[in-house]
């Protein structure tokens, strides 16, 4: 996965309406990348249609229930 | 009994060697009164605070009417709270109103609060007294404790080391007697690296078990609220005091309070403990992990059955905490970040700034994966047992220079060693209590009893039970002294 510089820079000063220097763009640019695409194989690999953002707290809540 | 030649430490037996537990039952049994417990910990404050930079503002006059009236409320026989009298500080983080809260930064000082947070009120409610306001890490994101614009808060067992944080203040000042416990928050071990590495015992509860209403948020999904102690059971009481559901924040849990006391049995007969051997101990040197072995040894003496396993894929653990973490963060900082960029450490703003550049689907797909990533943590690491041991921290207590010179990548890296234990149990949500068993190179080491959510009860019992046999909790700074 690759994501060039001046497509983060132009993603960060256009939605986020704030300015990060090129410089530090590219420092953090590989962790970005490593972080996206592990994330995102996962999901590919696990995530199914009825697993929802809000789901962590309730299943929590019924394991301690249940032991 | 492990732990009985402490060269470094004074055994004292003085007010300020009494446990929290200790001192409120003295009190409630009118051994002691609060003002003394008080005065002496307002002397301790300004005292020794200083030298350690723990301390952002004392309260004296309202401590002291406080005490005042706690002392007049036994004398008159009314009903007492569980922590009647007792002498606290907190972490720069939870709200007051009318008080100043300034969360470690430049860019907050001067906020005033106009509300209180709820585990305040139940502090309060339980009759403990609020001395003042403790340093921390600049927006509760270092562990070492970096602050750049309050200075750094100092080791009390080597004063040119770092304390841990973000909860730095809580760490030094209870480690050094000046409090008999304190508030802190983990978002990625900022209660347990303060407890590491100052010889305390600190609760990351369960995410949910504690309100974090009008507390700073840091990151909405990770953020807990728990305590800095000297004991297991100094933690208990404090729990039992501050959990439960709060009409205030939506996402806390509904269940139950136990009474986390009364599950210290002092044995842990029937109890199994899962050490995973990978991932978790690839940066253990062999100093910490001779005291990490003598305390395995400690819990099989109590009773406990251990087995080794292995840890699941840590690295999507990992990232999933990060994407979470910085995107939460930049959310919450962005006005700033774009208004005030000079106003942040360097160091910490660029912990916030990749949160900029994640997809909304990739924060979405994170949150959506924790409960599936958590059964398999659960599966893999713990594997039919009932708690996980694992390093606080994986190395000695590294020195402030260490950690603050260099380029920004060899920075990060000993920050990543540094969270290398403590970030992924964010994610996941668990119960950890962090231990003191040890020191090295004349600073403490930790270790930490992970369980499934809303076992605190149980952690709380094995790190009490683990108290009983040593002694590194009764440990004292030679500044305490």
């Amino acid at each position: 996965m690759s994501i060039s510089t001046s497509l983060l820079v132009e993603f960060a000063t256009d939605f986020q309406f704030t300015t990060i220097c090129d410089e530090r763009v590219v420092s953090i640019r590989e962790l970005i990348a490593q972080s996206n695409a592990v994330i995102a194989h996962a999901a590919e690999q696990r995530l199914v249609l009825d697993d929802n953002p809000a789901s962590y707290a309730c299943w929590a809540a019924k394991l301690a229930q249940s032991e | 009994m492990l732990g009985r030649k402490i060269s470094a430490v004074r055994m004292m037996e003085s007010l300020d060697r009494l446990t929290l537990v200790q001192a409120a039952e003295a009190i409630s049994r009118g051994e002691v009164r609060s003002e003394t417990l008080t005065e002496q910990a307002l002397l301790r404050l300004a005292s020794i605070g200083p030298e350690l930079n723990c301390v952002v503002a004392i309260y004296a006059d309202q401590a002291r009417e406080a005490a005042k009236l706690a002392d007049r409320q036994r004398s008159r026989g009314q009903a007492l709270g569980l922590l009647h009298g007792v002498p606290l500080a907190h972490k720069d983080i939870f709200y007051r109103a009318g008080y100043l809260s300034e969360g470690g930064s430049k860019i907050r000082r001067g906020f005033m609060a106009s509300e209180t947070a709820t585990v305040l009120k139940r502090l309060d409610s339980a009759g403990a007294l609020d001395l003042g306001r403790l340093q921390m890490a600049e927006f509760a994101l270092s562990p070492t404790g970096y602050n750049e614009h309050n200075g750094h808060v100092l080791n009390p067992w080597k004063l040119d080391h770092v304390p841990g944080g973000s909860s730095s203040g809580s760490g030094a000042a209870v480690a050094s007697r000046l409090v008999y416990a304190s508030l802190g928050t983990d978002t990625g071990g900022s209660i347990r690296h303060p407890a590491a590495m100052c010889g305390l015992t600190g609760v990351k509860p369960t995410w949910s078990r504690v309100s974090r209403a009008a507390a700073m948020a840091l990151s909405w999904t990770l953020d807990c609220v728990g305590p800095l102690a000297r004991t297991a059971r100094d933690c208990a009481r404090i729990m039992r005091v501050i959990a439960g559901q709060d009409a205030n924040d939506p996402t806390s849990a509904q269940g139950p309070v136990p009474d986390y006391e009364a599950a210290l049995v002092g044995d842990l007969r029937g109890v199994t403990i899962a050490v995973p051997r990978t991932y978790y101990f690839d940066y253990v040197s062999v100093e910490v992990a001779s005291c990490l072995d003598q305390a395995l040894s400690v819990l099989r003496s109590r009773g406990a059955t251990l087995i080794d396993t292995k840890a699941p894929d840590m690295t999507l653990i990992n990232s999933m905490m990060h994407v979470i973490m910085t995107t939460e963060a930049a959310t919450i900082h962005r006005t700033w970040l774009k208004q005030r960029p000079q106003d942040y450490a360097p160091q910490v703003r660029q912990r916030i700034e990749p949160g900029l550049y994640y997809p909304a689907t990739r924060y979405l797909e994170a949150l959506s994966l924790r409960t599936n990533l958590t059964k398999e943590w659960l599966s893999v690491a713990m594997a039919g047992a009932d708690l996980v041991f694992l390093p606080t921290l994986s190395i000695a207590v590294p020195s402030i220079k260490e950690t603050t010179t260099g380029e920004p990548a060899e920075i990060a890296a000993k920050i990543g060693v540094i969270t290398h234990c403590t970030r992924g149990i964010n994610y996941l949500g668990l119960p950890s209590v962090s231990v003191p068993a040890g020191f090295v190179q004349d600073c403490p080491v930790g270790f930490q009893l992970v369980g499934r959510p809303f076992s605190e009860a149980l952690i709380l019992r094995a790190a009490d039970a683990f108290q009983l046999d040593t002694n590194w909790h009764e440990a004292v700074p030679r500044i305490a002294s």
